[in-house]
């Protein structure tokens, strides 16, 4: 089988796994019912609650009903979208379909996820190759210390810092919220630290690597200036390490952007999360996971396919993993 | 002996020295990185601090004291009472109060890191000494754990089954052991092929005796490292948990419960905010910095340029050698 439909295969044979996931975890290990009532609920209200939802049924037969709805995009009605902080989202009643709404989420987080990475990796980019360029320089040290910071630091209270710092004591950018440039500047900035020293350092020994190869010293030779040699045949050479890493941290920042969206009111696919959990609204907590699930396993797939463009070379061995 | 004496040093003298590797070569080692060296120190203050928060604390870290409310850090309450780093919403000391959390964030990190290493390591090392189906089984499964988003897991989970301590030590280990088994099966396949390995096998040792007395001890220096790392993954991972409120519940305290309380008051007191932030940060960076040293210490081929006592003036921090 070529490798690309193997590796879809697999993806979506983990995108099964993790619905089944999610179907065991809420119905058998937890009552829905009294997830969504809370267990102050009265033994009538469950049981009603427990007959509209189908749950009287044998376990298998809701798991294949469950299983039947997804397929066609029915996620269930949402329990308490009502009760919503959005003033937008106010309007609408109780019992709308969950799958559209998270749907509608995502154009924000993906703005923000999307900033946040391109600001992390054109500077991480930079640096790396700087750092490579001077070995033991002010710059390499600079990058030592933005990687072991971003690993060490909690993104949620890197937020924080920065509210304090530019909303409360300078007053220059809004605290949270939607809408204008000065909204985005923020939750971008909290959202890129990780990834950049992440892959600052990943570009660093790649760099490092490649710049003492024959060929390097060729191009010199032939005296293509530094810039060039650097910044267009060494990366070039080195961008699957490079790709590799910015395609994990680009997952990770799918889930980050949760807390971060938290943090600053970003309406967000994780501000709804977070916002449905607090209110027990099970199927769009249920929705929201699957959606972010799909995603992450998409990007996984989609640096696969990155790696066969970018080096036809790389010769994949029978298990399918990475080279 | 001159400077010009150490540089003209054989390097198989080194070796030597390397040879005789004791305790006080490690501790010499410590003390000569200053970075690993002052981590150390602070890591186990903080322990101290933790195991004995009752004795040393200076405030009962839940005595509300209404006279004390939002005392900035250094700064004394109307009743005389010094603050280091100030109080909260209820004047309740934040020192004691990080003290006491330190506790909660400290032993879920080493409770969570503890459970995930015995459970992935037994199945890492069980997996790559016998191979066959459970082998591949077993690298599947990490395989595709790993591509999952464990955060937004780790929070579906908790919203069933509720937060708490218990759950979430349960949570890190379901969602962890993976990175240990990863390396201890990588480890075992490594070490399978040494002679020493094929040599307990010919004097007849039992698979248990090879695994318990040869393959782990051998194997013990990367998964300390790892297990250094993975204390900093999970305080990280509590802290989120805690500050959206699945996490530690209170009356207990974490620091990442703290930020999420402190979050009401961040443009009056911002001190509860930066404070317990600061405090896991530190953490974080000092055990990142200590399994970095230990990284470079155990390495067979590096060890040797720190273990020996310095003869240049500076040792170089080499990650690419």
């Amino acid at each position: 089988m070529p490798y690309l439909l193997r590796r879809f295969m697999q993806s979506l044979l983990l995108l099964f796994v993790l619905i089944s996931f999610v179907f065991v975890v809420g119905r058998i290990i937890g009552d829905p019912a009294l997830i969504m009532l809370g267990t102050s609920a009265s033994e009538t209200a469950l049981d009603q609650l427990r007959e509209n939802l189908g749950l009287n049924q044998p376990i298998w037969q809701q798991y294949l009903v469950f299983l039947g709805d997804l397929v066609q995009g029915d996620f269930g009605v949402s329990f308490r979208y009502g009760f919503s902080m959005m003033p937008s989202d106010a309007l609408r009643a109780e019992g709308t379909p969950v799958l559209p709404i998270v749907l509608s989420r995502l154009p924000a987080t993906f703005l923000l996820a999307g900033t946040a990475l391109v600001l992390a990796f054109s500077l991480a980019v930079v640096l790396g190759c700087l750092a490579a360029m001077y070995p033991r320089s002010w710059i390499d040290n600079l990058v030592n210390v933005i990687s072991l910071a971003s690993v060490s630091v909690v993104q949620f209270w890197l937020g924080l810092i920065l509210i304090i710092v530019f909303s409360v004591q300078l007053g220059l950018l809004p605290t949270g919220g939607y809408g204008s440039w000065q909204h985005l500047i923020l939750p971008a900035l909290t959202l890129a630290a990780r990834p950049l020293g992440r892959i600052s350092q990943v570009v660093r020994s790649a760099m490092l690597d490649e710049l003492s190869k024959p060929y390097i010293a060729a191009a010199r030779a032939k005296g293509v200036p530094e810039w060039r040699v650097v910044f267009v045949h060494a990366l070039k050479n080195a961008s699957i390490p490079i790709v590799t890493i910015t395609g994990d941290e680009l997952s990770q920042l799918l889930t980050g952007a949760m807390l971060v969206e938290t943090v600053f009111a970003w309406p967000g696919i994780g501000l709804l999360l977070i916002d449905s959990l607090g209110r027990r609204d099970l199927p769009m907590v249920q929705a929201g996971i699957c959606v972010v699930a799909a995603l992450v396993i998409l990007v996984n797939l989609a640096v696969d396919f990155a790696y066969t463009v970018l080096n036809p070379r790389i010769e994949m061995d029978n298990r399918g993993g990475r080279a | 002996m001159t400077a010009v004496d150490a540089q003209t040093l054989p390097q198989d003298e080194a070796h030597d020295r390397a040879a005789a590797i004791t305790s006080r070569a490690y501790f010499g080692a410590l003390m000569r990185d200053r970075v690993a060296f002052v981590s150390a120190i602070f890591l186990g203050l903080l322990l101290i601090a933790a195991l004995g928060a009752d004795l040393l604390a200076p405030y009962e870290p839940n005595q509300a004291n209404l006279r004390a409310r939002f005392v900035p850090p250094l700064g004394t309450a109307r009743d005389g009472g010094f603050h280091l780093l100030g109080t909260d919403e209820l004047g309740r000391d934040l020192f004691s109060r990080l003290m006491h959390g330190a506790r909660v964030s400290m032993s879920i990190g080493l409770l969570g890191a503890l459970c995930s290493g015995i459970v992935g390591i037994t199945l890492g090392v069980l997996a790559g000494f016998y191979r066959g189906l459970l082998e591949d089984v077993l690298m599947r499964a990490v395989d595709g754990m790993m591509a999952l988003p464990s955060l937004l897991i780790a929070l579906f989970i908790l919203f069933v089954i509720g937060p708490g301590f218990g759950n979430l030590i349960l949570i890190f280990t379901l969602l962890h052991w993976m990175v240990f088994a990863r390396m201890a099966r990588s480890l075992t396949l490594n070490h399978q092929q040494h002679t020493y390995i094929t040599a307990a096998r010919a004097i007849g040792g039992s698979d248990r005796r090879i695994i318990l007395t040869h393959l782990l001890p051998n194997m013990v220096s990367p998964l300390i490292v790892l297990f250094t790392l993975e204390i900093a993954v999970l305080i990280l991972s509590e802290a989120s948990l805690s500050f959206l409120g699945f996490g530690v519940q209170a009356p207990q305290s974490s620091w990442g419960l703290m930020i999420a309380r402190g979050r009401e008051y961040i443009s009056s007191a911002w001190w509860l905010v930066v404070m317990p932030g600061a405090a896991i940060f530190l953490t974080a960076l000092a055990l990142n910095l200590v399994a970095a040293w230990a990284r470079a210490i155990t390495d067979p081929v590096q060890r040797w340029r720190w273990l020996t006592p310095p003869r240049r003036k500076s040792q170089p921090i080499d990650d690419e050698d």
